[in-house]
């Protein structure tokens, strides 16, 4: 009878420390929802932001027709990339003229300028320092948005930012890199010396 | 008798409150830790994209065999 007491006084304390920590448990857990702004079946975010950039990048940037002279009993020499062709002199022919990539991810508008003309590049009577642009992969500045007829020549223009050339040069990689082709006119009494010119393209983003 | 069955219910009871207990906390700590991972959060890095925007021509015009004739012939006379 005694034991029987003794197990009862136990399991009483049992049932009481049980109740206690039940209720502290609770409330406990009460309390951090309140704190928490989120559980488990609350949403995440992920944000990510596209930055606009406008970037332009001659990957063939060099046209170089070397050493060469106007032919005797020649007015002048002509050379020309697009046609790929040195007529009337000795200079190594060039068929591969400059070629302009939009690598930004926004079309863009496009200027051409060079830092010389016909007079200030080659000098003599009656030099040529022309421009020719081309789609080099379809689409690259649509139809709608040449601001110049493109495979036509046109003289250098020296005052920046230059000569607009396309409205919306596209930034997709299927279409992205336009051709602009070089023909210079190099009377024969141009004074003999090493020339070089620098043309600029400026894109703006549309 | 009586006594014995009453310990047994109240032992039961305790048995019962703390299985409750233990459930309750396995849940606030599977809770809290699903918390954790919505706050994991995702990010791009930015990336500047610079291209080369001049071209460049060249050319070398050389001195012709009529420049570099300074004397021509001179015939008897």
């Amino acid at each position: 009878m005694e034991t029987d007491k003794v197990l009862l006084t136990i399991a009483v304390v049992a049932v009481a420390v049980s109740v206690i920590g039940l209720v502290f448990t609770y409330n406990t857990i009460s309390g951090f929802k309140l704190w928490l702004t989120g559980l488990a079946t609350d949403t995440a975010t992920a944000n990510v932001t596209i930055t606009s950039s406008e970037a332009i990048n001659f990957t063939t940037d060099n046209i170089n027709w070397g050493s060469g002279t106007v032919n005797g009993g020649e007015t002048n020499a002509t050379l020309d990339t697009a046609s790929g062709t040195v007529t009337g002199g000795t200079w190594t022919a060039v068929s591969q003229g400059f070629i302009l990539e939009n690598i930004g991810n926004v079309n863009v508008t496009l200027d051409l300028a060079t830092d010389k003309d016909a007079s200030t590049f080659i000098g003599g009577t009656s030099p040529l320092y022309q421009f020719n642009v081309t789609n080099n992969e379809a689409g690259s500045c649509p139809s709608a948005n040449q601001s110049i007829t493109f495979g036509a020549y046109y003289d250098v223009n020296t005052t920046s930012p230059g000569t607009r050339v396309c409205d919306n040069f596209q930034f997709t990689d299927a279409s992205d890199t336009l051709r602009i082709d070089i023909k210079v006119v190099i009377p024969a009494d141009a004074i003999p010396e090493a020339k070089g010119s620098i043309m600029t393209a400026t894109a703006t983003a549309v | 008798m009586n006594t014995k069955k009453l310990i047994v219910t109240l032992l039961i009871v305790s048995i019962i409150f703390s299985a409750v207990s233990i459930i309750l906390n396995l849940s606030f700590s599977m809770n809290f830790k699903s918390l954790e991972a919505a706050k994991s959060s995702a990010s791009a890095g930015s990336q500047i994209l610079e291209g080369k925007n001049a071209g460049n021509v060249n050319l070398v015009v050389e001195n012709t065999p009529s420049q570099d004739n300074n004397g021509g012939l001179n015939g008897n006379r």
